[in-house]
């Protein structure tokens, strides 16, 4: 049984992508073990009003209900986002993903805290993208601004058992991240794995030694990346089988109780 | 048999951490998941002497040294490119002489020189002499200069393999960063060029797009870095019911001239 914290459906402006519907990658997903998936909206990360995609996705993903669990995308900058946020709750959302990157809005604006606060109280939490694509292969007009690690690190200073999943970073960003956090903060942020290297180079140990294995989920950023390549690196990592079970199922259901009380 | 035609290895001092233990963890890798056979390269010192993709000559050496000591200690499973610099011209061209008279079996390249300088031509020339294929790195699509490197792009060789239509050049790590479809499509009807299906990326669609432009016999498979995505790659082609002996050594075999037993 394999969670996959980080799946993407609908639309890319710059460049087609293989699965025509959430049947088609539902089907890739399930040949890869992967069971249960948290899903969010590609389109909604450049419409201007990103309810929009939060309502395509639930549409999209309502004959599937028993496979994909929806991730609402929020922009806490936009008129009304209260109300999206409330649908999210009602829509049975186990994560939130914002794109202050791409909404020209920065981690820390004090418009944000507000959305921050509601998801802490709700047991919700925020996913970041450190990346959609990788920067050498980016179209010219795919030019999100950056986020730094030490804004997610004052972002978790600042608010008390606010949860963050920053997914598809490479492992420089997440030590970045995690390793300038004192201990018990640490346990505040949590990584995919989609983009760290596997074997050889194997980052993915080198990560867990480092950071913690508790830290670490199941991710795979379908549907722009291969769900294969995320199972066989964590399947050839040079990690024990206990660690290997925490990140394929157990961690995501600490990081995410919406998630089991959905499914339960 | 499975040919991974793009492996690394590390000398000692290199600036990587954990470069010691790199050798051996590729190594026991490789043979874990089924490789027969490495072409591997080691680019000097990986930027502790000079600059990673623009060795001096000295770490250009050094590295080329370290690497025979590995097809030496794994004859049979480890074979070579000569990492060549051509700004030293004579020296360097003597250099890979001196490679491929021990034993090495092709030439890599890395951001030196760009493909379209007068300075590789007697380089090209003297790998056809030699009979050997040339690896070059390349960064899919490049926009304007990047500083302290000449980085070509797929549409730089593409050009070059036009001019010299009877050597062979492999397109390095297609999943390497960048912009593959740029990549595959500059290849796509130049026959000469084959392309080395390694690289960290894992993006959906690449492997499809890769046998639409190029086709099942110019694609060779390859690591650089990271195994997995090399691996799955192979399994994305099976599954689209590509031929998989072709990919997996047929090509290279063709490409290194019958070189692996």
């Amino acid at each position: 049984m394999i969670i996959d914290s980080n799946v993407l459906i609908g639309n890319w402006p710059f460049r087609r992508l293989p699965y025509k519907d959430p049947g088609e990658l539902r089907k890739v997903l399930s040949d890869e073990g992967i069971t249960r998936v948290i899903a969010g909206s590609l389109d909604a990360i450049f419409f201007r009003d990103v309810q929009d995609g939060n309502e395509m996705l639930y549409k999209a993903v309502a004959r599937h209900r028993d496979f994909f669990t929806p991730a609402a995308t929020i922009n806490p900058t936009y008129a009304l986002w209260e109300k999206d946020y409330k649908q999210a709750i009602e829509e049975g959302a186990a994560a939130i993903r914002v794109y202050p990157e791409y909404q020209n809005w920065d981690i820390l604006d004090h418009s944000s805290f507000e959305l921050y606060e509601a998801c802490r109280k709700d047991k919700l939490p925020i996913i970041l993208t450190a990346e959609i694509e990788d920067i050498r292969q980016r179209h010219f007009m795919d030019n999100p601004r950056d986020w730094l690690g030490g804004e997610v690190r004052q972002l978790i200073e600042q608010i008390d058992g606010l949860k963050v999943l920053v997914v598809n970073a490479r492992a420089d960003r997440m030590r970045e991240i995690a390793l300038t956090l004192p201990s018990q903060k640490r346990k505040q942020v949590f990584f995919d794995i989609s983009a760290v290297w596997g074997p050889f180079v194997d980052d993915i140990a080198l990560c867990v030694n480092q950071i913690g294995v508790t830290q670490f989920v199941f991710g795979s950023h379908a549907a722009l990346k291969t769900p294969e390549t995320a199972v066989m690196k964590l399947k050839i990592s040079q990690i024990t089988e206990q660690d290997k079970k925490q990140i394929f199922t157990e961690n995501i259901k600490q990081i995410m109780p919406r998630l089991v009380s959905c499914h339960a | 048999m499975l040919i991974d035609i793009h492996g690394n290895f590390y000398a000692p001092g290199s600036n990587l951490p954990r470069s010691k233990t790199l050798n051996d963890s590729y190594l026991s890798t490789a043979r874990k998941v089924g490789i027969t056979h490495i072409v591997g390269i080691v680019m000097g010192t990986w930027g502790d002497l000079s600059h990673t993709y623009v060795p001096s000559l000295d770490d250009m050496k050094y590295g080329n040294r370290f690497l025979l000591n590995v097809i030496e200690e794994n004859k049979g499973f480890v074979f070579g490119y000569a990492f060549i610099n051509p700004v030293y011209e004579e020296r360097a061209l003597e250099e890979l002489g001196f490679c491929i008279e021990k034993g090495m079996i092709g030439m890599k390249l890395g951001a030196s020189v760009r493909c379209d300088s007068h300075l590789l031509e007697p380089f090209v020339k003297k790998c056809i002499e030699y009979n050997i294929p040339i690896l070059q790195h390349i960064f899919q699509r490049r926009f304007g200069e990047y500083p302290n490197v000449a980085l070509s792009d797929a549409s730089d060789l593409a050009r070059l393999a036009k001019r010299f239509p009877e050597a062979r050049f492999i397109q390095a790590h297609i999943a390497g960063g960048g912009d593959w479809q740029f990549g595959l499509r500059a290849a796509a009807d130049i026959p000469n060029i084959w392309i080395d299906l390694s690289g960290s990326g894992c993006d959906s669609g690449l492997v499809e797009f890769a046998l639409r432009t190029v086709g099942e016999d110019r694609l060779l498979f390859g690591t650089d870095l990271t195994l997995d995505t090399g691996i799955v790659r192979l399994y994305t082609l099976k599954r689209l019911e590509a031929d998989i002996e072709k990919i997996s050594f047929l090509n290279a075999q063709k490409v290194f001239v019958e070189r692996f037993q």
